[in-house]
């Protein structure tokens, strides 16, 4: 099997869509390059850090180092985070006077962060990586991590026609870090949908989700994920 | 923590697995994933060029465990042969040949090896990230290829 580079892996894993549409295909079947990929997303960072106690369990999957791997590890990570911090204070320009202004999305304030959202995947008996297209199975369980940026509302919602939509999950968002929302949905045998996943800077109408799917612009931003397996598979809440 | 720095984290991750890759040494790895990106945060660099980024990133990282390496060649320093899970066979030797070529093949020679077999890269990748023609790439690796044969006649 030819894989492709870790190069082109390490963009897919930054933006999945700049990449060829084969990449995801061969992703999707290939355990060593799903386990890259998986792994770019496990390393220790200040979004993980934050991550909180009981969340663990769906947590994305971390290395499991010797303890004075981890622990030399994570005093380099504090490291270099101090000194980006002072690297920062001490640039006589900010990023966002050095920056070209051209590389920044029309609208973007500076700083700030595009937003995301990962589909992680926990498969029986305790293997969590990210999807990207794979089948998914009964007993399966999916948790959503959302990096929501410059809003302050995240909303999932399931989607499955000829049904409404219905919210499985609405809270507020801290829009300076990345977060793993609480609930796990788990797979069943129910008829197909899809997951949509939307943040907005202010919360979202009724009359709005009614509408859904969702339509983006300057305050809505989403994200619609095709769960439909080819086994006739799909999710829903446990 | 602000912005700009959270959105240069995300390029750390990729940085250690690429250094890890040449060092075979994962707490090295850190210290020169580390150093190559505080000379990203110098750089300037705007971050949101996702393409440009990380090809400067491969750039750097490469040159730097090159140089990292060679340090460790003048130290002495037993050669790291510890193999990773995802490891294959050929990416060890190729490791292996590298170290033992630390020291009298050219930079860029080292560079074009690393990034083509250990990275994988194709010859167009290598050379967008090393900023030369996919000729010079070809010429860089016969030369290293020339090199490693040598050493196998002399061992």
């Amino acid at each position: 099997m030819t894989h492709p580079s870790y190069l082109t892996l390490d963009r897919y894993s930054l933006e999945p869509h700049s990449q060829p549409a084969e990449v995801a295909t061969h992703v999707g079947s290939c355990p060593r390059c799903q386990a890259h990929v998986a792994r770019l997303a496990a390393v220790v960072t200040p979004s993980t850090l934050v991550l909180r106690e009981n969340e663990r369990a769906m947590a994305p999957p971390t290395p499991t180092p010797r303890p004075l791997t981890f622990a030399l590890s994570a005093a380099a990570a504090l490291l270099l985070g101090a000194v980006l911090v002072v690297a920062l204070a001490e640039r006589p320009n900010t990023a966002e006077t050095t920056s070209p202004k051209s590389a920044r999305p029309p609208g973007t304030p500076p700083n700030s962060v595009l937003p995301g959202v990962e589909l992680w995947v926990k498969t029986p008996p305790g293997e969590v990586s990210l999807w990207h297209g794979q089948t998914l199975h009964a007993g399966d369980a999916i948790r959503v991590q959302v990096q929501p940026a410059k809003y302050n509302h995240v909303v999932v919602v399931e989607l499955r026609p000829p049904h409404p939509p219905r919210v499985l999950y609405e809270a507020a968002a801290d829009g300076s870090k990345s977060a793993l929302l609480s609930p796990a949905w788990a797979i069943d045998d129910q008829p197909t949908g899809d997951l949509e996943v939307i943040l907005s800077v202010n919360a979202l109408r009724d009359e709005q989700l009614a509408s859904l799917p969702c339509q983006e612009s300057a305050a809505v931003w989403c994200k619609r994920f095709s769960l439909t397996p080819v086994d006739g598979r799909s999710w829903s809440p446990p | 923590m602000s912005g700009a720095v959270e959105q240069a984290w995300r390029f750390f991750p990729l940085v250690r697995e690429k250094c890890r890759r040449v060092l075979g040494d994962s707490e090295e790895a850190n210290d020169v994933a580390q150093e190559t990106f505080i000379r990203l945060w110098k750089s300037g660099l705007a971050l949101t060029d996702v393409r440009a980024v990380t090809a400067w990133l491969y750039c750097s990282a490469t040159r730097l465990s090159i140089d990292r390496l060679r340090n460790r060649a003048m130290r002495q320093r037993p050669v790291e042969t510890r193999q990773f899970a995802e490891d294959v066979e050929e990416a060890t030797a190729s490791r292996q040949v590298l170290h033992r070529l630390v020291e009298v093949a050219e930079p860029d020679e080292l560079a074009a090896a690393v990034l083509d077999r250990l990275d994988g890269l194709t010859h167009a990748e290598v050379a967008e990230v090393l900023g030369v023609s996919d000729r010079t790439v070809r010429r860089l690796l016969t030369r290293f290829d020339a090199r490693a044969a040598s050493l196998r006649a002399d061992a």
